[in-house]
């Protein structure tokens, strides 16, 4: 019955016989595992279409939607995490597996006569896939894809005569906004799907004609590409996908940084695939258009257009070994050059500063999002909200001379650059305490530590360090006055430090070193010397008030006012060096901040949101 | 994917359709024919669609530019110290079928030395590609973060600086009302010549 069926279906189709010419391919001399890779990137691309249709059905193209969307994809809409993840790293594997058969393409000399024309299709494709890559990155439309976009059109603005007008049209308009996202959207999920699977078609119809360029000499018998290869190309596939799913899991999805923000600036990366371009522009200093030119385009159409002419090289005598020597060169090449990329990175303060802004931006974004995104966008939700000025307040003028530096030195460094000239002092660097884990029983116990105290994360860099009487020289001692250990013991230092904390609200269980840090502080021989804690007021004006340190009011009239009794009143003008940022303190040019963003600062550092 | 012909016997049956062997200007006229009538059905909607796409290329009306002079900052905000500081240039913003009042379009640096009435004003967009250039650590120089393009504060590029061309300078002016106000105006990346972006 089913039968009949078929050769009913088949008499009208002819399916059975396309089935047995796709299946039962003559392998020459074998199945192999270093066949498996054109199949693993056809595997790929249907993997890519499978998740991007879907995410296309949640995706809403135009410069006040496309984040917010990507957001809902990501964190609301069910399995959006791994759906979002294996587009996202399955379009890096991509990459990857494409390098891996151009590598076997030219390592086997399976691009020669007459297989020349399947590898300039092939070579199409690598670009159809780069360009993919390239769409793919600003569709989320936050700062990272923004702004690497930003760079990316503008290299194609240097292309000879048409530049400035293909950028024009790329980017769909003079500015980047509504159109550039509909445009790189039809580019992504129509114009370049539809042009790969044009010349992918070819490809595999060229690939049938001349068949499998078989590993010389052949020692196995020859078999057919059903069951042997297909098992191998299906356990390839299979690791490629466990690898997707083990980066998503690893990485913790895909990333989405804070929303698009032109006015906002932000340190362009490319994704790390072109980083080797991103940092070969870099060589070309000093030499004006002509470098860009010759390292954005020339250089890289060069190799490019060598890579082309490989099987006219390959017909002459030791030229299929010039051209293997060349792929070598050339990735490693890219490798050193994108290990340059990282490696410049990492040591770079500013960079890094700029990546730990990014997140707290992201962090801050995604967080509201969660309260609904008014319908004109996250970007001007973010614009007047007191959180995120004082994300911009933290960053543009508290860490310019604070530092916020956790145990593992991430966060926000600032380093000393060294003089120009003989004679002339360092500048930047640090100045104020490190407000990582301000209120807290690490930051007093550091504080207490006559080893850390005078360090940069504490008094260091600031006038209170020479200080007589002040805290830096009575945590210190001398050997005539030990100071703070004639009074106290180390094991008091938790107790006080617990006692602290609690004034914040962030040490509530452990109820007896509290109580016995309380008294420690009461210590009239101690502490209580010159800060006020629970007291009758009378210590008020000799050094901060310690009762309710750390809670968000106390930090909040801090930032408001140092100069109040209640802080830092004491000081002498010149040892004053924070400034006021309230209305009524500030001085009459600066512009101060408003309430709500000192109080959204206080909350900030005490990590509440 | 045929790419198998279909059986050659079949070709050669009675019956099929053979090549035309009639008058030599009827047939010619027949293959004029189906080319010209092929290619006005294909170029016609290739070429409406090309002209949509080609749209950012036309000439946009002048009241979509941002204005002329724009208000960044109020005059004893920038003292003459020499000492650059930063900007947002606010306008109203057109994004093709979004209208955004007075939203931030970019930023500018604004520097006034010693004795000057007036400060000097650079877009903070980097002329080398585009991203944004930022006061560099030692307070000294700008640097961009993207391709470590440098400029000293006169927006002249350093010698070992990719960017082409020094920062895009702006005119400024100061208003009546004590406003430091700016001719802000987006200039092409990555050539040597400053051109404006209209």
């Amino acid at each position: 019955m089913i039968q009949g069926l078929l050769r009913w279906l088949d008499d009208r189709t002819g399916c059975q016989a396309f089935l047995r010419e796709a299946l039962y391919e003559h392998v020459p001399g074998g199945s192999r595992w270093r066949y498996v890779w054109g199949s693993t990137l056809v595997f790929a691309f249907v993997v890519q279409t499978i998740t991007g249709l879907i995410l296309w059905a949640a995706y809403s193209p135009s410069s006040n939607s496309a984040w917010e969307s990507v957001y809902y994809i990501q964190n609301e809409m069910q399995g959006g995490f791994w759906l979002r993840g294996i587009h996202h790293f399955m379009a890096q594997a991509m990459v990857v597996l494409l390098a891996l058969h151009l590598v076997q393409v030219v390592w086997d000399g399976a691009y020669k006569a007459p297989r020349e024309v399947n590898l300039w299709l092939g070579l199409i494709l690598m670009q159809i896939v780069l360009g993919l890559s390239l769409t793919g990155y600003l569709l989320p439309w936050d700062q990272k894809g923004y702004w690497a976009t930003r760079v990316a059109t503008n290299l194609m603005g240097l292309v000879p005569f048409v530049g400035k007008s293909l950028q024009d049209v790329v980017v769909g308009g003079k500015e980047y906004g509504h159109h550039t996202v509909t445009r790189f959207f039809a580019l992504h999920a129509g114009i370049l799907p539809a042009l790969l699977v044009f010349f992918l078609v070819m490809h595999i119809a060229v690939f049938r004609r001349h068949g499998i360029c078989a590993k010389q000499p052949i020692k196995r018998p020859d078999q057919t590409f059903w069951p042997d290869q297909v098992l191998k190309d299906g356990v390839a596939c299979l690791a490629v996908l466990a690898v997707v799913l083990g980066l998503n899991w690893y990485f913790n999805g895909a990333d989405l940084g804070a929303p698009a923000d032109g006015a906002r600036e932000y340190f362009a990366r490319p994704e790390w695939y072109f980083l080797y371009l991103f940092q070969f522009l870099k060589l070309f200093e000093g030499m004006g258009e002509t470098g860009e030119l010759l390292g954005a385009i020339v250089i890289p159409g060069a190799v490019m257009g060598f890579l082309f002419l490989m099987p006219f090289v390959g017909r002459v005598r030791v030229g299929h070994y010039f051209n293997v020597a060349f792929l070598i060169c050339v990735l490693f090449g890219v490798g050193v050059l994108t290990f340059l990329a990282r490696w410049e990175d990492q040591h770079n303060v500013a960079y890094q500063n700029a990546v730990w802004e990014g997140e707290q931006n992201a962090k801050l974004a995604k967080k509201l999002a969660t309260y609904g995104i008014p319908p004109e966008g996250m970007k001007l939700a973010l614009r007047n909200n007191a959180r995120a000025l004082a994300l911009r307040t933290l960053t543009e003028t508290c860490l310019r001379c604070h530092t916020y530096v956790d145990e593992n030195g991430h966060g926000w460094n600032l380093v000393e650059t060294p003089p120009e000239k003989v004679g002339d002092r360092p500048s930047g660097g640090p100045s104020a305490p490190n407000l990582y884990n301000f209120g807290r029983r690490a930051w007093v116990e550091g504080l207490l530590n006559k080893e850390k105290i005078a360090g940069d994360h504490y008094f260091g860099r600031t006038p209170i360090k020479n200080r007589d009487g002040g805290m830096v020289k009575y945590i210190t001692g001398t050997p005539e006055d030990p100071g703070f250990s004639a009074t106290y013991k180390p094991e008091d230092i938790p107790k006080i430090a617990a006692a602290l904390a609690a004034e914040g609200g962030f040490q509530t269980e452990d109820k007896e070193p509290i109580a016995a840090g309380r008294a420690l502080l009461q210590n009239s021989s101690g502490c209580a010397m010159c800060h006020e804690f629970h007291g009758d007021g009378s210590l008020i004006g000799t050094a901060p008030n310690l009762t309710g340190w750390g809670s968000r009011e106390w930090i909040a009239g801090m930032i408001s006012n140092p100069s109040h009794q209640n802080y830092y009143g004491h000081l002498s003008a010149n040892e004053q060096t924070m400034p006021a940022f309230s209305a009524s303190a500030r001085s009459a040019n600066k512009v101060p901040l408003h309430p709500e963003v000192i109080k959204a600062l206080a909350e900030w550092l005490r990590g509440e949101w | 994917m045929a790419e198998k012909p279909s059986s050659p016997a079949k070709r050669d049956a009675p019956g099929a359709p053979r090549p035309p062997d009639g008058s030599q200007r009827r047939d010619f006229l027949t293959r004029l024919g189906a080319i010209v009538v092929g290619a006005v059905a294909g170029l016609v909607p290739l070429g409406a669609a090309a002209f949509t796409f080609f749209d950012p290329l036309r000439k946009k009306p002048p009241e979509k530019l941002p204005p002329e002079w724009i208000a960044v900052a109020a005059a004893n905000q920038v003292p003459d110290d020499g000492f650059p500081r930063r900007f947002e240039v606010v306008a109203d913003l057109w994004d093709q079928w979004t209208f955004i009042p007075q939203q931030p379009i970019g930023a500018v640096f604004l520097i006034r030395n010693k004795g000057e009435s007036k400060p000097t004003a650079f877009n903070v967009t980097c002329p080398h590609l585009g991203c944004a250039v930022v006061l560099a650590p030692d307070q000294r120089s700008f640097k961009c973060p993207c391709h470590n393009s440098a400029f000293d504060l006169q927006g002249v590029t350093t010698p070992d600086s990719p960017s082409p061309r020094a920062m895009d300078e702006l005119e400024t002016r100061i208003s009546q009302n004590g406003q430091i106000e700016v001719k802000y105006e987006n200039y092409y990346a990555g050539i040597k010549d400053k051109l404006a972006k209209r």
